[in-house]
């Protein structure tokens, strides 16, 4: 694995510790927004402040968990990436059904069947993969995003009340601002750290402008420093009405989990081809898990955070020694009520600003993915009616309201709606999928425009990758040249394409002398002086241009086999 | 295939558009052969616009590069594109000529 030049510290590198210590809190500041859904469960719950603390409390354990577990790679359970573990829009519908059906009992008993079905779910990922290609991963990327952003926006219109607009306007535009611009136009450990200086811009020019009051700041001076998380409010029950909308929510977060981490793989190799798939299945194993002891713990269900991965590649840093200490700071936080109620009182435009900061990164990171593979009318389609749906479920959430009951966790929130969607396409759209096509090829009156046309064609069809595609169009236009020009060839070449995920194959077979693939490339003097030399160039260039080839020669037919892995 | 030719700073720039394959490569062989019999000093060959080469391209290639060091003239490359410098990898071409990232460096080079 090379690191990429844009990487400051890698996977495996040892940052220096005042730079590990403050980009963990970067990371915990980003982190603690999200704390903000355990909040709104409980709201929706009825739950009582005390009960409300301690689920704060545990879901700070619970993050320390998950995270661990992500980064530490135990027997197949966990990526090893920097890729902390927070809580997630994909489980808030269902857990506000739970909540309001059977309180929090529910809500824990159910999140941890959910960690459960997401934990099995990892064990079938290869089977999974043909349904989820990298145009619908990248949507799933791209709905985190618009989904974090909205929330941010949603934070700012709330907060926004008479008196306090200016205010609110001031506050976002000051962190968001300084996180931009020190993004930007600075480099090293300020750079690093621009989030986390962004937020305490934030807190500051919160505090000017009265936006945090007197009451904030008592909260936390009258907070304990030290004090037992609350066990009183944990309880587990379970309802089969909300299996599906618990199960979809985490079919949503196995697939925000390859795409995430996909991304982290990415950003940490520079020779980055395809996702490792046995990485992801250890990824999302640990996703999973994480959630079942966020449910056990008496708390609300976990994902990979795709803010901390899309801060990861505004800084450059993505050393495993980060997570280990962002899971020290929750864990310890649990017992610490003071840094809880530090970071309950963040104002709404700070974290409006926070999500809107990363997910800029998500959103590019997800049209990366999505346009990593070619792209035909089918994956236009998809990409762009789920867009649409999402987009649509967003603006109009009241559309749910007419809906059956049982249906409207599907229309709960853009992230699940534009999952469900995408997958439904592409299932629907694989219809008439052609993965071996041939193609006749004439060499004395054909244009080789056609075996472009012929390769674009099916290359979108299949989603294949542009540079397979690339050297399959240079294979062909060689072999077709050689052939036309060495092998005394008399009959049109047929041409055979087969695909799968995987792998492509090319044949191309036609009456004539054999041309070889040798292994040794000929001198530059038998190149310049003899048809032989030439001849044995292009056979060359044949062997070396594919991943495996070979010639065979059968009777009167001559057929050159050429092999890509994709 | 279209073939540009231009002058500058007293080098000869050669631009063949298109593809340089089997067909097309004898013309730009042509091309260069006349080009150094005339006396051009500096020749440098300019692929921006060059899409795909073949075996018979690198050929064409070589015999110039082979006339031009006999006849003590410069000849160099420019401008290859990423898939370009590819096919110059995988034959192997890629040590054989001074090749530059710019037709501008390509120039200052030559000149």
């Amino acid at each position: 694995m090379r690191k990429p030049a844009d990487i400051v510290y890698g996977v495996g590198d040892t940052p220096p510790a005042p730079i590990t210590v403050l980009s963990a809190l970067q990371y915990v500041a980003i982190m603690a927004v999200y704390l903000i859904f355990p909040l709104i469960i409980c709201g929706e719950a009825r739950a009582s402040t005390a009960d409300t603390i301690g689920v704060l409390s545990l879901a700070m354990l619970a993050t320390a968990a998950a995270t661990l577990l992500q980064v530490l790679r135990l027997r197949g359970i966990g990526s090893g990436y920097l890729c902390p573990e927070d809580f997630s829009g994909t489980y808030m519908p269902p857990s506000v059904a739970a909540a309001g059906m059977g309180g929090l009992p529910l809500v824990f008993g159910m999140t941890a069947f959910a960690g459960l079905a997401e934990a099995g779910l990892s064990r079938v990922l290869n089977r999974l993969r043909p349904y989820f290609p990298p145009e619908v991963a990248g949507l799933v990327i791209l709905l985190v995003g618009i989904s974090n952003a909205a929330v941010g926006v949603e934070y700012l219109r709330h907060s926004a009340q008479p008196g306090h607009a200016e205010g609110v306007a001031l506050v976002a535009a000051a962190t968001l601002g300084s996180m931009v611009a020190l993004n930007i136009w600075t480099r090293g450990a300020i750079r690093m750290l621009c989030a986390l200086i962004g937020i305490a811009v934030g807190y500051m020019t919160a505090a000017l402008s009265g936006l945090l009051t007197a009451k904030d700041f008592a909260l936390v001076g009258s907070a304990p420093v030290f004090a037992l998380p609350r066990l009183e409010q944990i309880g587990w029950a379970f309802d089969v009405a909300l299996v599906i909308p618990f199960l979809i929510g985490a079919l949503a977060s196995t697939l925000k989990a390859m795409a995430v981490l996909a991304i982290c793989q990415r950003i940490n190799d520079a020779d980055w081809l395809r996702p490792d798939l046995e990485n992801l299945r250890s990824g999302v194993a640990a996703d999973g898990l994480g959630t079942f002891i966020a449910g056990a713990l008496g708390t609300f269900g976990v994902s990979v955070s795709a803010s901390c991965v899309g801060l990861s590649a505004a800084t450059g840093i993505t050393s495993r020694r980060v997570a280990y200490v962002i899971a020290a700071i929750f864990a310890l936080g649990a017992f610490f009520p003071k840094a809880a109620a530090a970071l309950a009182v963040m104002p709404k435009p700070v974290m409006a600003a926070a999500l809107m900061f990363t997910a800029c990164f998500l959103l590019i990171n997800g049209i990366q993915t999505i346009t990593s593979r070619m792209l035909d009318s089918r994956k236009t389609f998809i990409v762009g009616l789920t867009i649409i749906g999402a987009l649509t479920v967003e603006t109009f959430p009241q559309m749910a309201d007419q809906l059956p009951e049982m249906l409207k966790p599907l229309v709960g929130s853009a992230l699940v709606f534009g999952t469900v969607l995408a997958f439904v396409l592409n299932l629907v759209f694989r219809l008439g999928i052609r993965q071996k096509v041939s193609l006749l090829f004439d060499t004395t009156s054909g244009h080789v425009g056609e075996l472009d046309d012929f390769l674009d064609a099916n290359g979108a069809r299949w989603g294949a990758r542009r540079d397979i595609i690339d050297r399959a169009k240079f294979a062909l236009h060689q072999a077709v040249e050689a052939i036309a020009d060495h092998c005394a060839a008399a009959a049109p070449v047929r041409i055979e394409a087969r695909f799968d995920e995987f792998n492509l194959d090319l044949d191309v077979a036609y009456r004539g002398d054999l041309l070889e693939l040798p292994e040794q490339r000929p001198s530059d003097g038998e190149i310049r002086d003899t048809e032989d030399g030439l001849r044995r160039l292009a056979g060359f260039m044949l062997r070396k241009n594919a991943d495996r080839a070979r010639a065979e020669q059968t009777a009167d037919t001559a057929a050159l086999r050429f092999h890509f892995d994709h | 295939m279209e073939i540009v030719v231009s002058t500058h700073e007293h080098v000869t720039i050669v631009e063949p558009r298109g593809r340089i394959d089997s067909t097309t490569s004898r013309e730009l062989g042509r091309w260069l052969q006349d080009l150094i019999q005339e006396g051009r000093q500096r020749l440098i060959i300019d692929f921006g616009r060059v899409a795909y080469i073949s075996s018979a391209g690198f050929r064409v290639l070589l015999i110039a590069a082979k006339d031009a060091k006999d006849r003590s003239r410069g000849f160099a490359l420019c401008n290859l594109s990423q898939e370009v410098r590819r096919l110059f990898e995988i034959g192997a071409f890629l040590d054989l000529f001074p090749i530059y990232p710019t037709r501008e460096e390509g120039v200052a080079a030559s000149a």
